[in-house]
């Protein structure tokens, strides 16, 4: 409705002044939908017909603008729970943030100050419970994935290797500031430092990869799977192994939604995942974008 | 996600608004302003009855040789007009409103910029700059002012534009890329205009940008020369390679260099006696120094460019292998000392620089904040800081889930941030806004960033007295000795200016925009403004009567980042008003105005 009036007043406005050409280059883009109806609640998601679903932008396999829309695993899964729930879909990509506590505040609670509000779900958040204590506005749940650090190399470079240490003479591709790049900065005292290649994607590595300009790639390895795939390259060795000489290196992904006192949203979603799991259909989604599916180390402890 | 087209019926109307300004503007037939010079630039701080730079002259000394007002007749110093920046949109107003031509032109948050007739204040008009989706300002929507050249006025932008518009029309004239915003640039200080050059720095904290200088042909917006300020990357003249910055790897390991931050975000000073831009960069990437040993230049530090060639004449790095965030961006004012040319510079790890601005020999560091816990001093002889080994721990070797904590004064918003000091030439003394904070800094090993795991920092700003966090402070830069201060509850965030009236203007948080006495630091007036000031103060004449213009509007970076700081703001309004001030005349005066 309120499209309408404004391109009628934009219409109005060329027509009286013709010359006024810069006029509609100058509408301010300060305006964001700051919704405020929702209470977190199930009925609030189903009374406006559409779930909102925060998913990180640029970021292959998993979300990221296609050509016909946003795409990618989280995109599908999203767009599957939004089917069992019985509403419609909605993404909204958004580059991150310096860190996930920034983006679950800019996208699920509290909402960015440059306007826009908050979506219902975000999709691939940290599914770890000394992560979740430290964020009281958020409910974590539905551990979905699980990511590791991996490397990939060249068998006509490098032979296989035990150690880690085996890459410090060779040229890894890392992107920049991530864990795969902290990890060869920092593992065994730097001794890899200078073995990393920083670029400023994962799929400039990848590239610089297939032109031969690397001897091997670091990244977590579902993002890596699904750019091999996508990009097609010819014969590489995957390894993954325990990475160590550093914290922490394989993680849980799942699911949050704004902290509520009515939990009928989280739960729906809950089950819906489960439904999807139960079915086959979430290892259909990955397998879809070249992602060998990973069961949550929590559900593997849970079934061992 | 910032939308790209409004919805809102209120937008709608103002669109409708702003056509009829640019109509009657056009349909006025304005004539052409006479344009201002390099010479008239070069002249600014002496000029009285137009304010052509933020900084009030090249040397940014913020001082004013109006006397008109002083300390005798202050109190009945009144506003003359005000004016609303409107809009549903509010937040930190940082700018300086610049006067030529009987116009006064100031930037607003949002990337906005009004032209108003300067006697009166009525809104000649106004550029709302079309901000894209997905731009991603480090520190609020802010902006720092304006420069004017010839007929244009040009300010840069949110999305890193840097935009040249028609001071008569509002029209765009030119409209360059700074840099990518999707990569993380943007763009909100003033820029400088030298010798027919608009020279830029550019903003944006995000990891993988290098900070750069660029010389622009001001009437054209044409890149003349570009110098990168991390070691390693080829500088430009005129489209050829014009040499690297520094030495490759020579204080950086590997390739970490490419992406080394520094960026300049804070604008440039110039000394016309030796021909050099002074520009201070920002903190390395990535932010934990464990990972990238060396001093890592030319990050922390002031560069000295010559204008003429895009080459470094000389630095001065304050923070080497910074560990802090101390970002080195603080302005460099040129000054003369005891018949020496030198320069200064209040730097976010909270000492005090004299530094010889041909050569930039240190001569004098001296702390302007009370406490230092991360050195000691400064050695003149080498011009390093003394550590005293207060270096939060390093991430990846950790092993618990959370990282040693130190505590660590300044607190990474600095002993001063961006709000600009002022020197008097007639006191001899620097006016600082500083403030009194330290911080909580640890390893966080249980961080994600982007989906994945990631090893992070954790902090925790906090005040270092109960009473007090700023303190604007009159520092005598011969002894680097504190002569007095004025303490205020909430830290201060806008910038300072002195007139040959022997007073000292700044604003407050709290809404106040105060004076104070030059030489004694004696409070002699305040006016509560209805949000925070962090805007500039500039004062002109026009028509025989003494103007002082300040921004009002609450925002900036504390209530983003200030940790229990932020909870002594939280109450505070927005806003968005530039206050303009006069000496009260009997109603029988203003008639016949």
């Amino acid at each position: 409705m309120s499209l309408l009036r404004r391109s009628h007043r934009l219409r109005t406005c060329a027509l009286w002044f013709a010359l006024c050409a810069v006029c509609a280059q100058t509408v301010v883009a300060d305006d964001r939908d700051d919704r405020d109806d929702s209470d977190g609640s199930l009925a609030a998601v189903k009374a406006r017909g559409t779930q909102e679903v925060a998913l990180y932008d640029a970021f292959p396999p998993y979300s990221y603008q296609g050509a016909a829309g946003p795409a990618g695993i989280d995109v599908d899964l999203g767009r599957a729970l939004a089917k069992r729930l019985g509403v419609g879909f909605k993404a909204r990509l958004f580059p991150a943030d310096e860190t996930m506590s920034v983006d679950l505040r800019n996208n699920l609670w509290k909402g960015h100050y440059l306007g826009g509000g908050v979506a219902d779900v975000m999709i691939h958040v940290a599914a770890d419970p000394k992560f979740a204590a430290r964020e009281d506005k958020v409910d974590f749940f539905g551990a979905y994935f699980n990511e590791a650090v991996s490397v990939v190399y060249r068998p006509d470079r490098m032979e296989d290797f035990e150690s880690p240490l085996a890459l410090s003479t060779r040229k890894v591709g890392v992107e920049i500031d991530s864990i795969s790049d902290y990890y060869l900065s920092g593992a065994f005292n730097g001794r890899l430092r200078t073995a990393a290649v920083r670029h400023g994607s994962l799929r400039e590595a990848v590239e610089a990869f297939r032109a031969g300009q690397l001897d091997a790639l670091m990244a977590p390895r579902g993002e890596l799977q699904g750019l091999m795939k996508a990009m097609d390259l010819g014969e590489v060795r995957f390894r993954q192994q325990e990475l160590l000489g550093l914290f922490r290196t394989s993680w849980d992904i799942g699911l949050a939604v704004r902290r509520a006192q009515d939990h009928s949203l989280r739960q729906a979603l809950a089950g819906a995942l489960d439904e999807l799991r139960a079915e086959g259909e979430l290892e259909k989604i990955f397998a879809r974008h070249g992602v060998v599916y990973v069961a949550p180390s929590s559900a593997r402890a849970g079934a061992e | 996600m910032m939308k790209a087209i409004s919805v809102r019926g209120t937008v709608a109307s103002r669109i409708s608004l702003w056509c009829a300004g640019t109509v009657l503007a056009l349909g006025g037939g304005v004539a052409s302003a006479a344009g201002v010079t390099d010479a008239m630039i070069k002249n600014d701080a002496v000029t009285t009855d137009q304010v052509l730079t933020v900084g009030l002259g090249l040397h940014g000394q913020r001082h004013s040789p109006l006397k008109t007002i002083n300390a005798g007749n202050i109190g009945d110093l009144v506003p003359a007009w005000t004016f609303s920046f409107g809009g549903e949109k509010q937040r930190g107003q940082e700018t300086q409103p610049l006067i030529y031509d009987g116009k006064m032109f100031i930037t607003g948050s949002y990337s906005r910029l009004w032209a108003l007739d300067a006697k009166t204040g009525k809104m000649l008009w106004d550029y709302q700059h079309r901000l894209p989706d997905g731009i991603m300002p480090c520190c609020d929507v802010i902006n720092r002012g304006a420069a004017l050249f010839g007929d244009l006025v040009i300010f840069g932008t949110l999305d890193a534009r840097l935009v040249a518009l028609n001071q008569d029309t509002g029209k765009v004239v030119w409209n360059e890329k700074l840099g990518d915003y999707k990569a993380g640039y943007s763009y909100t200080a003033a820029p400088l205009i030298v010798d027919g050059l608009v020279i830029t720095g550019v903003s944006g904290g995000e990891f993988g940008i290098v900070g750069k200088v660029d010389a622009r042909d001001a009437a054209t917006g044409k890149l003349v020369w570009s110098r990168p300020t991390v070691e390693g990357h080829m500088g430009t003249f005129k489209g050829k390679d014009n040499g690297i910055t520094g030495k490759t790897n020579a204080s950086w390991p590997g390739d970490m260099w490419k992406y080394g931050g520094a960026a300049t975000w804070l604008g440039c000073t110039y000394a016309d006696d030796v021909g050099l831009v002074y520009c201070g960069t920002g903190n390395p990437a990535p932010w934990n120094a464990h990972l990238r040993p060396g001093d890592n230049l030319y990050s922390t530090s002031t560069v000295a460019i010559d204008v003429k060639t895009g080459k470094i004449r000389w630095s001065y790095q304050s923070t080497p292998n910074d560990h802090w965030d101390f970002d080195g961006v603080n302005e460099f004012i040129p000054f003369d000392m005891d018949g020496k040319k030198v320069g200064a510079k209040a730097d976010r790890n909270g000492f005090f620089y004299v530094i010889d601005r041909a050569n930039g020999k240190l001569i004098n560091a001296s702390p302007f904040v009370t406490r230092q816990t991360w050195a000691s001093g400064v050695d003149l002889k080498t011009g390093r800081p003394i550590e005293s080994g207060n270096r939060p721990g390093d991430p990846s070797q950790a092993s618990g889930e959370k990282g040693e904590s130190v505590f660590s004064a300044p607190s990474f918003l600095g002993g001063k941030n961006w709000m600009p000091m002022a020197y008097s030439p007639d006191t001899g003394y620097f006016y600082v806004p500083a403030n009194e904070w330290g911080m909580d800094i640890w390893n966080e090993p249980i961080t994600y960033k982007k989906g994945a795991a990631y090893l992070g920092a954790g902090f925790n700003i906090k005040p270092l007295y109960e009473d007090y966090i700023g303190a604007l402070r009159a520092i005598d830069p011969r002894t680097g000795k504190i002569v007095w201060e004025a303490k205020n509850d909430a830290p201060l965030w806008g910038g300072v200016m002195t007139t040959a009236g022997d007073l000292v203007f700044t604003g407050t948080p709290e809404g106040y925009f105060k004076a104070f006495d030059a030489r004694t630091g004696k409070e002699l007036w305040k006016f509560q403004t209805g949000s925070g000031v962090v805007g500039q103060p500039a004062t002109w004449e026009q028509d025989g009567v003494q103007y002082i213009a300040i921004a009002s509007g609450w925002g900036g970076a504390v209530p983003l980042w200030g940790g229990d700081v932020a909870k002594k703001v939280k109450d505070i309004s927005q806003g968005g008003m530039m206050w303009v001030f006069r000496l009260h005349e009997s109603g029988a005066d203003v008639a016949k105005n």
